[in-house]
């Protein structure tokens, strides 16, 4: 693992460098954003509640030209997230400073495309990742399948089926297993920056990414030492037309971390529970219209659990331009989680987690191209017999700038 | 005639206090109607009506028509004096060069964070260098009735173009008369989005391949900063006169006026990263003037 507090201390040297010898070999982009949300959630016949938070954030990416082929890159985050009330406590201030991304990038001059890149950086499975900033993504909220918490985790396993169905729907909730000590429940995907080293090149209508890396997709935690548990995550994509791609991705590794290993069944290792997760994309964009989607076929082999448990989700977004500063986008999300196929009489064979879908709308209007305004409305619909719902109005304001050009550097 | 910078956001002065409370408010989401909010921004940032909904696009979009190879060769602007000035050789000439001497700060280097997804191939690559000087525009700005006896002039037989070119739009900076139509055509084999909010003209042509072209006429004087919604690194500078001297510098900083006619100008050097410089000039009847200008 590379320390963040080294990554920012190397890229501020480079920085400072770099404008000391007044050469064009830097660039920096700031993205700031404040976003309030307000969520209510609602069981038929049931209490409703309500809270309200205050989340400003903000994002520093930098490249760095250090010879004509040689870059280096990082991506820098802070967030501030506060509750300003609600039906619960006032929520706790969070705040976070990390170093998302720092990696060095050498693109040799070859009759083919290639590129190598090593260090920390964003997976190469899927696209939203790369969309996942609050000046490009259309809406304010992300795609269910990057943010629903099945009832696995990362820290904890369960003796046996019954106790994983226990945790159903409460996937964000405090409770954890009882073999482990933790509940990092897991998201069929995450927002994934392994550490690791990864080729990609872009050769005529192809694409492709190939990468070794040490966590895996579904698991945001570094799971050890690089090396230690290396897994693959491929990727390719054609461009069958201007406008429209195609691609897909495949991962397979483990995700539970080392300190389940005691808990496990004589004999096994965290090595043999893995993630596999196949995914295919598409973008499409012509005039004023954009389309994007996401199919994912996800696994995970649970201890205690006879059955691999499978999910497949997906999601498709459009974005509409009606003027140069208006827009509205629009994405529906849903998750369908396997049935147990045994361990259960045969008229109740439950899923092992409750079918999820949701809606999200919105609006943006630019003030200027730096200045955006964003406005959504999420409904949010557990498919369990009491079908609670969840229903989210968001706010956000994002001001992208150079910071060259703000701070004055020259 | 002077060149009109682009326009800041006004607000009225019984609404001063309200800017704050409503970026507060829209932040807040509560109570405030998103259209409302387009709607005040517009009237309070333009004194004409922005068009609004499709009319807006469509209007930009109207030209829309296929590379054609003479589209390859964009003709860098010179001002053309008037064909149908009462008296020609009466018309002067303002020749001169112009110098930078202050430091330009530099641009920021383009980069790609994320391997791309089959949209175009990375360039992270130093960029071709390209004098400064070439993006110096000289024009007259009137204490002369002639600048504005100029206006109603006609306009070049063939539209300029802005190229998209290795995720670059070439010239950077194109200096045209009210009324001109401007090409934008895609030289890159993947999209571009070219749009501008800039109150003089905003427009968003949406995204179209290599080969296509679209157009949009500009119909007010003023500057145009116009940009790629895909690739955030690109930018160019349209500045839109009401009358036709100006010209832009070439790589040695030379540049020429005709057919001015005769009288006291003010002539500005400008750059979009520095000072205008201006310079009080007088033209004779058929003499030319050398003038020497420094930024």
């Amino acid at each position: 693992m590379i320390p963040g507090r080294l990554l920012q201390l190397i890229f501020s040297v480079l920085c400072v460098s770099s404008v000391v010898l007044g050469e064009d070999r830097l660039g920096l982009v700031g993205i700031s954003d404040g976003t309030l949300t307000n969520q209510s959630s609602s069981i038929p016949y049931g209490p409703s509640s309500s809270q309200t938070n205050l989340n400003g954030g903000f994002v520093l990416l930098g490249s760095l030209r250090l010879k004509e082929n040689l870059f280096v890159f990082y991506e820098g985050r802070v967030n501030h997230s506060e509750g300003l009330g609600g039906t619960f406590p006032r929520l706790q201030r969070t705040r976070t400073n990390s170093v998302v991304q720092g990696y060095l990038r050498y693109s040799p001059r070859l009759a083919w495309d290639l590129n190598v890149q090593i260090g920390k950086f964003g997976t190469p499975f899927g696209h939203f990742l790369t969309r996942n900033y609050p000046n490009e993504n259309p809406l304010i909220g992300s795609p269910l399948i990057y943010t629903h918490r099945t009832p696995i985790s990362a820290k904890g396993i369960p003796r046996n089926p019954a106790e994983l169905l226990s945790y159903r729907g409460q996937g964000q909730s405090t409770g954890s297993y009882v073999w482990g000590d933790g509940n990092a429940w897991l998201p069929l995907t995450n927002f994934s920056y392994p550490t690791g080293i990864m080729a990609f090149g872009n050769p005529g209508k192809l694409d492709y990414r190939v990468a070794l890396v040490n966590s895996s997709l579904a698991n945001p935690i570094n799971l050890g030492t690089p090396g230690q548990r290396a897994q693959w995550v491929a990727a390719a994509g054609f461009t069958c037309l201007p406008g429209l791609h195609l691609g897909t991705s495949y991962t397979e590794g483990p995700y539970l971390v080392p300190s389940v290993g005691r808990w496990l069944p004589a004999g096994s290792s965290i090595d043999q529970f893995k993630q596999r997760a196949l995914g295919f994309d598409l973008q499409y964009a012509v005039d004023h219209l954009e389309i994007y989607g996401e199919l994912l076929f996800n696994n995970f082999a649970v201890p205690y659990i006879p059955q691999r448990l499978g999910a497949t989700g997906y999601f498709l977004e459009l974005k509409q331009t009606w003027t140069p500063r208006v827009f509205t986008a629009v994405r529906w999300n849903q998750i369908y989680f396997d049935r147990f196929r045994s361990g259960f009489s045969d008229a109740s064979r439950p899923r092992f987690d409750y079918n999820v879908d949701s809606l999200e709308v919105g609006l943006g209007f630019r003030f200027t191209e730096k200045l955006l305004s964003k406005f959504s409305y999420q409904h949010n619909r557990t498919l369990d017999e009491m079908e609670p719902r969840e229903g989210l109005f968001s706010a956000q304001l994002v001001y992208t700038f150079d910071v060259r050009n703000l701070l004055r550097i020259r | 005639m002077n060149l009109k910078k682009p326009r800041r956001i006004v607000w009225p002065a019984e609404r001063r206090g309200t800017l704050p409370s409503l970026i507060l408010l829209g932040t807040l989401g509560m109570g405030v109607c998103p259209l409302a909010l387009c709607l005040r921004f517009d009237l309070t940032s333009s004194p004409a009506p922005i068009r609004s909904g499709f009319s807006a696009i469509s209007t930009a979009t109207v030209s829309e028509r296929p590379i054609s190879s003479g589209d390859t060769n964009f003709s860098q602007f010179q001002a053309k004096g008037s064909d149908s000035a009462s008296n020609p050789s009466a018309l002067g000439t303002i020749r001169g060069t112009v110098r930078i001497e202050n430091k330009i700060q530099p641009r920021s280097i383009a980069f790609n964070l994320y391997s791309r997804r089959g949209k175009s191939p990375l360039i992270n690559k130093p960029p071709v260098p390209v004098s400064e000087l070439q993006n110096v525009v000289l024009y007259l700005e009137g204490r002369s009735q002639n600048l504005e006896a100029a206006s109603n002039e006609g306009l070049p037989q063939e539209n300029p173009t802005i190229q998209q070119v290795n995720e670059t739009f070439i010239p950077h900076v194109l200096p045209i008369r009210v009324g001109t139509t401007v090409d934008f055509p895609n030289g890159d084999p993947f999209f571009h989005n070219v749009f501008s909010l800039s109150s003089a003209r905003s427009f968003d042509l949406g995204r179209y391949p290599k080969y296509q072209v679209r157009s949009v006429t500009f119909k007010r004087p003023g500057i145009i900063k116009v940009f790629c919604h895909i690739h955030s690194h690109m930018s160019a500078v349209i500045l839109v006169f009401d009358h036709p001297y100006f010209s832009v510098a070439n790589s040695a900083g030379s540049f020429r006026l005709r057919d001015v006619p005769p009288g006291t100008y003010d002539l500005v050097a400008w750059h979009e990263r520095l000072k205008p410089q201006k310079k009080s000039v007088t033209i004779a009847p058929g003499a030319g003037v050398q003038v020497e200008m420094v930024l």
